[in-house]
């Protein structure tokens, strides 16, 4: 998996590319850790993400949650058919902020 | 090498110079003494040449002398009887003449030169004084005033009552003789030089001399006694023997008077007249300086014979001892002495060290021997001579040589230590020399060899001899070469046909062993993996593994005491025996053993053994018989513990006829293990000759978790092992057996099944390998996506859950069929339904949704069938899902 960041004027971004499995969802999590306190938009762009399993759902449900909570906003974008499908199965379409 | 040469020729250069030194000695001695005999030889001889040289010389000069005054005489004759005749046939004034023509009064002085009264001798000797009263000056002196004529008359007178008388009572024809038949002889007119001339007439009374005080002299002496001091024996002798010799002329030898003059007289004999005798007298001077020359002091002092060397001359005389008087050898003249206060002059010859004996009788031929001459011994040489100038014998001289022995060799000991020291030194050179050269040559060459060679020895058969300096070593590096290569060949032949009977015990060996991995894929009850890595040698060691019938499973392992062929052959027979024999399906292990053994034990000359262990499985229910042949006993993991199993010992096969064996029973539970293993592996050792050993080998079971893969476990094993020995070479075959059991129905026939383990990458291989069946099935992307999304859901459970966090094994077993996929997860971790959790309450808003929970909800959402069963100890997950197939585009 790659996490690429893009740190624009008023958000940020994580591209990330290939899977978020059991084994590369930690990576994220680590990722999105390292990001300076007080980001106010995050940006998980999704388009060159083919798989995302709980593993990956945990850590952005978590990863939104904090946001929520420091008044912060998690964008996820351009998710793939798929994954989409697992948000609308799992509910979390109806909490994230998904972007097409 | 190099020392042992060296010593040789050390040994061999002094031995040479040794001889060479000894030689040098001898010669130089003997030259020493030669050049001795040589010198006192030719010393002596020239010194007796000289002596004698001296004498004839000597001789010759006296012969001269006489000769030459003979001459004298002759001439002064020849003048005065020219004189004596012209007067008598003449004048007769000659006389007359002669006298006036006198000076007197240097007459009278020559006359009387004491002025003492005439005196003459009376027929008694006595001195009567016929002209007493008168003193000669009154006669003839100057103040008077005679005359010539005077004078004369007086001079006659004189001779009248002097001479006259005396001479005619002893010669009468002195009555005729006048006064003036007195002449006085000028000698400077007459012959020049002499220094008498005197004319004694017949009856020998002198008339005429060169000397006034001889006139009337008689040359007889007839007035006195041969006893008588003033008796002239010389004028006697002249007079006697002029008148008796037969020569005209007769010369006297030498004479030396008081003063010390030397005179020499000659006379002639003038026979037809009155004349008489002319004598003539000379001082033959130069014939004692030659006679004084001849001394012997002057003659040899001058000779040296060498440093301290002498040469004495010694004449044999008579010498007192004690008063008694003996003839011996007196040293009359010794050249070279240091003290000339203590001389040895005078002395006997004896004395000095030369004996009488030597010196009279004829010693050995060359005169030449040793004495203790003045405290040196020394070489001594004589020479006999006679004095040519005496002809006496008793004039005969002895003239020895004396040369000491330090001087004789003093030369020869300086040439000896020069010699000594360049010999030595030009030894030591050829030493060097030599030395250096063969060590360049030869000794070089063959350490060289001989280094080469012991690389050779030490193994190295590829080390090349290569000492090329000159044709001998360049043969001798070729020739070892060749040899070498030759060798090297034959070894590889041998080492070839070596392993080629090596390779071939091997095949037949392992062929005979089954290698197949896994060996029931289809049986899902257990898991089996062998591996024997065998020793460089065929060894005895074998393992074994079958079904004798669809439930009974029998797997054994075996060590054959011994290696080569005959240990394979015997395993061959161990290992045909026993499975033969369990094949007949009505034997125990222990049965199957006894007659094993049995059989063995005949035809067994080479008195061979195998211990072995083997084990009979019910699959279907886990109950397990297994017997032990003197084998080491196994490790067992029974409910995730790893332990020796205690099994009671029995003998090995092959060993004694009929022994019992015992067999034992034991209840595997899905996930326990059996660990068989030979000594190669407990007793594998390494460089510190440490040996592996149990207990190593039974920590290596300390994390695992069943179930354990058995293939893993007895690489991981070998990996230990490998690590420990550390390229020690292996010694023994280290053969392992490793049996897991699973399950004890199968509800997965005709699926595919796999023993993984819960590490990540297993998920990447699952996927994967799932993903490219369903694509190749031509399943939809979404089924695909839902399916490995599933798998990773159940399969972090059980990575995460099932063994503790632990890494641990599960069995996933999946099928396609007609259009549907299932799957089964099989674990042996803790009891767990994931089924009877909750699902998450999905539309709970975000901060309210708790993270976990998730996965298995996907599970159950995205499959169409879940269903979970725990029985055989293991957790039973089984999954459908009907796929939507893309028909294929034609």
């Amino acid at each position: 998996m790659k996490i690429t960041k893009t740190i624009e004027s008023d958000k940020t971004i994580l591209t990330v590319d290939g899977r978020l499995d059991t084994t590369t969802a930690p990576e994220l999590a680590a990722a999105i850790a390292e990001l300076d306190g007080g980001v106010k938009t995050l940006v998980l762009d999704f388009k060159d993400l083919e798989y995302v399993s709980s593993a990956g759902l945990r850590v952005i449900l978590s990863t939104h949650k904090k946001l929520d909570a420091e008044g912060g906003k998690l964008i996820i974008a351009h998710p793939n058919d798929m994954i989409q499908s697992i948000f609308a199965l799992t509910g979390f379409i109806e909490i994230l902020n998904i972007e097409d | 090498m190099r020392r042992t040469f060296q010593k040789w020729l050390l040994i061999f250069v002094s031995i040479a110079f040794l001889v060479t030194f000894v030689t040098f000695f001898i010669v130089l001695w003997n030259g020493a003494v030669g050049d001795v005999k040589t010198n006192v030889q030719t010393t002596l001889e020239t010194t007796q040449n000289s002596i004698e040289t001296n004498y004839y010389n000597l001789e010759q000069t006296l012969e001269e002398s006489k000769k030459d005054t003979a001459n004298k005489a002759q001439s002064a004759s020849l003048i005065l009887l020219s004189e004596a005749q012209s007067e008598a046939e003449g004048t007769g004034s000659f006389m007359m003449e002669r006298h006036l023509a006198i000076d007197f009064n240097s007459l009278y002085s020559e006359a009387f030169p004491n002025d003492t009264e005439i005196v003459t001798y009376d027929e008694n000797g006595e001195v009567p004084n016929p002209l007493e009263g008168y003193s000669p000056s009154d006669l003839f002196s100057d103040s008077s005033s005679r005359s010539a004529s005077q004078k004369y008359q007086l001079f006659d007178q004189y001779f009248t009552l002097y001479v006259k008388p005396i001479m005619e009572k002893i010669y009468p024809i002195a009555t005729g003789v006048k006064a003036t038949s007195l002449h006085l002889i000028d000698p400077g007119q007459v012959i020049n030089p002499a220094t008498d001339i005197n004319n004694p007439e017949a009856g020998g009374y002198i008339l005429g001399s060169t000397t006034i005080g001889y006139f009337g002299y008689d040359m007889y002496n007839r007035n006195l006694d041969s006893s008588n001091p003033n008796y002239n024996q010389q004028s006697v002798d002249f007079m006697n023997y002029i008148y008796s010799s037969q020569e005209a002329t007769y010369a006297q030898d030498i004479l030396i008077d008081s003063s010390g003059q030397s005179w020499q007289y000659a006379g002639i004999k003038l026979n037809d007249s009155n004349i008489g005798v002319i004598q003539v007298g000379t001082n033959p001077e130069d014939i004692l300086e030659r006679m004084e020359r001849l001394s012997f002091e002057n003659l040899i002092k001058p000779i040296t014979i060498s440093n301290a060397g002498k040469i004495i001359y010694a004449e044999l005389e008579d010498y007192e001892i004690d008063g008694k008087v003996y003839k011996k050898h007196i040293i009359k003249g010794i050249t070279n002495e240091e003290n000339a206060s203590s001389s040895w002059i005078g002395k006997p010859l004896e004395e000095y060290g030369v004996s009488e004996e030597y010196l009279s009788s004829s010693w050995n031929e060359d005169h030449f021997s040793n004495f203790n001459c003045g405290g040196h011994e020394s070489f001594v040489s004589f020479v006999r001579g006679s004095n040519t100038l005496t002809a006496d014998p008793s004039d005969d001289y002895v003239l020895i040589a004396t040369v000491p022995f330090i001087d004789a060799f003093a030369s020869e000991i300086t040439s000896l230590i020069s010699l000594t020291i360049g010999t030595l030194f030009l030894f030591i050179v050829i030493f060097i020399l030599i030395s250096l050269l063969v060590q360049r040559i030869v000794i070089n060459g063959i350490y060289q060899v001989n280094s080469s060679l012991k690389q050779i020895t030490n193994g190295n058969l590829d080390v090349i001899v290569d000492v090329r300096h000159n044709k001998e070593f360049r043969d001798l590096s070729d020739g070892i070469n060749t040899t070498v290569s030759a060798l090297k060949r034959f070894i590889e032949e041998e080492k070839n046909r070596n392993a080629q009977d090596l390779a071939l015990a091997k095949s037949i060996q392992s062929s005979s062993l089954p290698t197949l991995f896994p060996p029931y894929p289809e049986r899902d009850e257990f898991n089996i993996f062998a591996k024997m890595d065998t020793a460089k040698e065929v060894g005895g060691d074998f393992y074994d593994f079958f079904f004798i019938d669809g439930q009974r499973f029998i797997f054994l392992i075996a060590d054959v005491s011994g290696k080569g062929i005959p240990a394979a052959l015997f395993m061959m027979r161990a290992k045909t025996l026993i499975k033969s024999l369990a094949e007949t399906r009505t034997k125990s292990p222990a049965q199957i053993f006894y007659e094993t053994n049995n059989s063995l034990c005949e035809n067994n000359d080479s008195e061979m053994f195998v211990t072995a262990f083997m084990a009979m499985v019910d699959v279907s229910s886990g109950e397990l018989t297994y017997v032990n042949a003197g084998h080491n006993p196994p490790i067992v993991v029974l409910n995730n513990k790893a332990s020796y199993l205690k099994a009671s010992p029995s003998f090995v096969l092959g060993g004694i006829k009929n022994f019992k064996y015992k067999e034992e029973y034991l209840k595997l539970a899905p996930g326990d293990s059996v660990y068989l293993y030979t000594d190669g592996v407990s007793e594998a050792t390494n460089e510190k000759e440490e040996l592996y050993g149990e207990d190593r080998l039974l920590k290596l079971f300390d994390d695992i978790v069943s179930p354990i893969d058995d293939e893993e476990m007895i690489l991981t094993i070998s990996k230990d092992i490998d690590n420990f020995v550390a390229g020690y070479e292996q010694s023994d075959d280290i053969t392992q057996v490793c049996f897991t059991y699973l399950a004890k129905s199968s509800n997965l026939k005709d699926m595919h099944k796999l023993f993984l383990s819960t590490n990540d990458e297993t998920l990447d291989t699952l996927t994967a390998l799932i993903s490219k069946e369903l694509e190749d099935c031509g399943a939809d992307k979404k089924d695909i996506y839902n399916i490995t999304l599933v798998l990773e859901e159940v399969f972090a459970n059980i990575k995460n859950y099932a063994y503790g966090g632990k890494v641990g094994h599960f069995i996933f077993a999946y099928q396609i069929k007609d259009e549907q996929f299932s799957m089964e997860f099989i674990d042996y971790g803790v009891e767990f339904n994931p089924l009877t959790k909750n699902d998450p309450n999905i539309a709970l808003k975000a901060k309210d949704r708790p993270i976990g929970g998730l996965g298995i909800f996907l599970v159950k959402s995205l499959m169409d069938d879940v269903s979970y069963q725990y029985y055989d100890l293991a957790n039973h997950l089984k999954m459908r899902k009907r796929l939507k197939i893309k028909k294929s585009e034609n």
